[in-house]
């Protein structure tokens, strides 16, 4: 199956634009603001893209104080942003995406899907899941957690679509992405069929009750 | 309807499709301009992965709205279903807690049933709202209607027999946050709610089996109430003397028990759950901005509430009188209604607006009282046309 869960579940089409989107900042007339825009992107990518792709983000409309409020509450949800990348980051959202944007309209390619459970490709009978317990102890439990619900920083990967099939699982452990490196030189396809296993095999048990 | 007499039929509908989308995966198929009449059905998207989608409001002119074309609201990334047999366990303050795979629901020999029902988000129409509020920014069309098929929630829970002091259910999700710091999605509804006849464990949506995306194999029914109580990929009911704990269940989806000054936010003993849905309508035709050849037009679209019926819809031409328009029949009382007029129009440009009013006599309003978090809009829908000769 080709379905690429970590593309994006869905192919996407940008079919109208209607008005100005400025996603990539605007050329400033002042270099230095400029630059702090772009690297406030970078921070974005970087901080912003864990949990969630960038549309829910860049169709708000928030003035400065709102988009400070928002980097606060996402702070406290598990987003890493450094000190000294916030200042950056905060005009980025507010130029981007103030109370002046006018978000371009995006429609699905294609129509919803309607599986009623999804398919998984299981690794190999070769696979093993206790070798890849010990791969992901080494290389990705700092990261993702020794549990693999989260980390710093790093996102939950129980239960996931991600684990579906052995790409693009594979892609994302060798390439990386954002603050996620690439283990092409450390992680073989096999290795990453073993981590794949040991992350099959864990259970995402209902949410305790406190 | 009943459970057993549509099954059959959709699953094989569903068989084929199913084969139709593997045989052509979405994510590989090539960005392409898509047709006038595609952009009508496609939905609207307000966040990829998540996937958060609302429906074009053009389909909004039938009883019940295709599966295909329903919003789609997720919180966090959807669960994989499918790896494991789906085990459901009901626990807390009953008699005799259990866990039963929902292969083997039938084995507990409850009664089946099914409800029309209206399905709204509580932030559908938080765009409009003026200063600006941060999340998800629906416009028209985080609502639906559909037929939801499964067993009662009373049923199950009875099966285990209450405690006495039982006062809320708890609703356990598969959906795992993203980050242990990440609140998880734990809501609960009060019992008597909970034991309500329309409240419902669904398997089915419209005859077919309830697609993962909008939470199959499990999903928890509550018509008349917001989006944010019909809970997704449910693995768990736990009953309890209290509401349940932490941000989802105590500090979102709440608003001012009475209407505050627009960007002002009450101390939390003046605000009160989100929880029916208001008096709203909405046109499917004509669609704003739209430009139609002279002659008799029927304009349509729906109407909907919580527990009290909706009475009567009104239509306003270039903010003239409010004159009746017809009401299709109520399918089930939570359901929508469809409505439709005729109207006869000049060339030129006009303004349609549409109204509805509820058995107690309200009506909407020009604009919805301004809350935080943009929950429960149901101002007026106004549509601008232009009549060419
Ligand atoms: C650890 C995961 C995580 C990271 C990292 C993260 N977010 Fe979020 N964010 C969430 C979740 C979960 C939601 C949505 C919750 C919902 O829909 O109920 C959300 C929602 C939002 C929303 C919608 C409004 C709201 O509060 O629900 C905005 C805007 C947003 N995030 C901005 C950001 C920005 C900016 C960053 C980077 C600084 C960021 N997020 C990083 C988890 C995250
Ligand atoms: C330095 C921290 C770090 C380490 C080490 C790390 N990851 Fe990641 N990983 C991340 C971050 C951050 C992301 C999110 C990237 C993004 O999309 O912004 C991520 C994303 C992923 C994803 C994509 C999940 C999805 O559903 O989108 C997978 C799969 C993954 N990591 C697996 C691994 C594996 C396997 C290892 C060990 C071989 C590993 N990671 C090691 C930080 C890390």
């Amino acid at each position: 199956m080709n379905h690429h869960p970590l593309t994006t579940p869905i192919a996407l089409t940008l079919a109208l634009l209607v008005g100005l989107f400025p996603i990539a900042p605007t050329p400033a007339q002042d270099d230095e603001e400029g630059e702090r825009l772009a690297l406030g992107r970078i921070a974005f990518d970087n901080a912003c893209r864990m949990c969630h792709e960038p549309a829910l983000v860049e169709q708000q409309r928030l003035n400065a104080a709102q988009w400070d409020a928002e980097i606060d509450k996402m702070i406290g949800w598990g987003a890493r942003v450094a000190p000294e990348e916030r200042p950056n980051l905060h005009a980025y959202l507010v130029a981007a995406f103030g109370p002046q944007n006018q978000p371009a309209l995006q429609v699905l390619a294609d129509p919803i899907p309607k599986p009623v459970a999804h398919h998984l490709v299981p690794p190999p009978p070769t696979a093993s899941a206790q070798r890849g317990a010990l791969l992901y102890a080494q290389h990705c439990a700092n990261c993702h957690g020794p549990d693999a619900r989260g980390g710093d920083p790093g996102q939950n990967l129980v239960d996931q679509e991600s684990l579906l099939t052995p790409e693009p699982f594979a892609a994302i452990v060798a390439n990386g992405r954002h603050r996620m490196p690439a283990f092409a030189e450390v992680i073989t396809a096999s290795a990453s069929e073993d981590i794949r296993a040991w992350l099959l095999s864990l259970t995402g048990e209902p949410s305790p009750n406190p | 309807m009943s459970l057993r007499e549509t099954t059959p039929r959709h699953s094989l509908r569903r068989r084929h499709l199913l084969r139709l989308a593997l045989a052509a995966p979405l994510a590989s198929s090539l960005p392409r301009q898509l047709t006038a009449q595609e952009q009508r059905i496609r939905l609207i998207v307000r966040g990829e992965r998540p996937l958060n989608a609302e429906t074009p409001v053009s389909v909004f002119d039938r009883l019940l709205t295709p599966t295909e074309s329903f919003f789609v609201r997720s919180h966090f990334r959807p669960p994989a279903v499918g790896l494991r047999p789906w085990v459901v366990r009901v626990e807390g303050l009953v008699e005799r807690p259990f866990q039963i795979n929902l292969k083997e629901l039938d084995t507990l020999r409850l009664e089946p049933s099914s409800i029309v029902a209206v399905l709204q988000c509580a932030g559908n129409g938080r765009a409009f709202f003026e200063p600006v509020v941060p999340g998800v920014p629906w416009r028209k069309g985080a609502v639906g209607c559909a037929e939801w098929s499964g067993v009662r929630l009373a049923d199950l829970i009875r099966h285990a027999g209450l405690q006495p002091q039982a006062a809320h259910v708890h609703t356990l999700t598969a959906d795992i946050p993203p980050h242990p710091q990440t609140p998880p999605f734990l809501r609960s509804i009060p019992l008597d709610r909970a034991l309500h006849p329309s409240t419902l464990l669904a398997t089915h949506i419209n005859g077919e089996p309830l697609p993962a995306i909008h939470g199959g194999p499990l999903r928890l029914i509550v018509p008349g109430w917001t989006g944010n109580h019909w809970i997704k990929w449910i693995r768990g009911l736990v009953v309890s003397s209290e509401e349940a704990p932490g941000f989802y269940q105590q500090t979102a989806y709440r608003m001012p028990l009475h209407p505050v000054p627009p960007g002002t936010n009450p101390p939390p003993d003046q605000l009160v759950p989100v929880t029916e849905l208001n008096i709203k309508s909405l046109f499917a035709r004509p669609e704003d901005g739209a430009i139609i050849a002279s002659g008799r037009q029927r304009l349509v679209g729906a109407a909907w509430s919580g527990f009290t019926p909706v009475e009567r819809v009104e239509i306003s031409i270039n903010r003239g009188p409010w004159t009746p328009a017809q009401l299709g029949p109520a399918a089930s009382p939570f359901a929508w209604r469809i409505w439709q007029h005729e109207w006869d129009p000049t060339p030129g440009h006009h303004e349609l607006a549409v109204r509805a009013t509820d058995a107690h006599g309200t009506t909407q309003p020009e604009s919805t009282p301004w809350n935080k978090s943009g929950y429960l809009w149901n101002g007026i829908d106004r549509v601008r046309v232009e009549v060419r000769a």
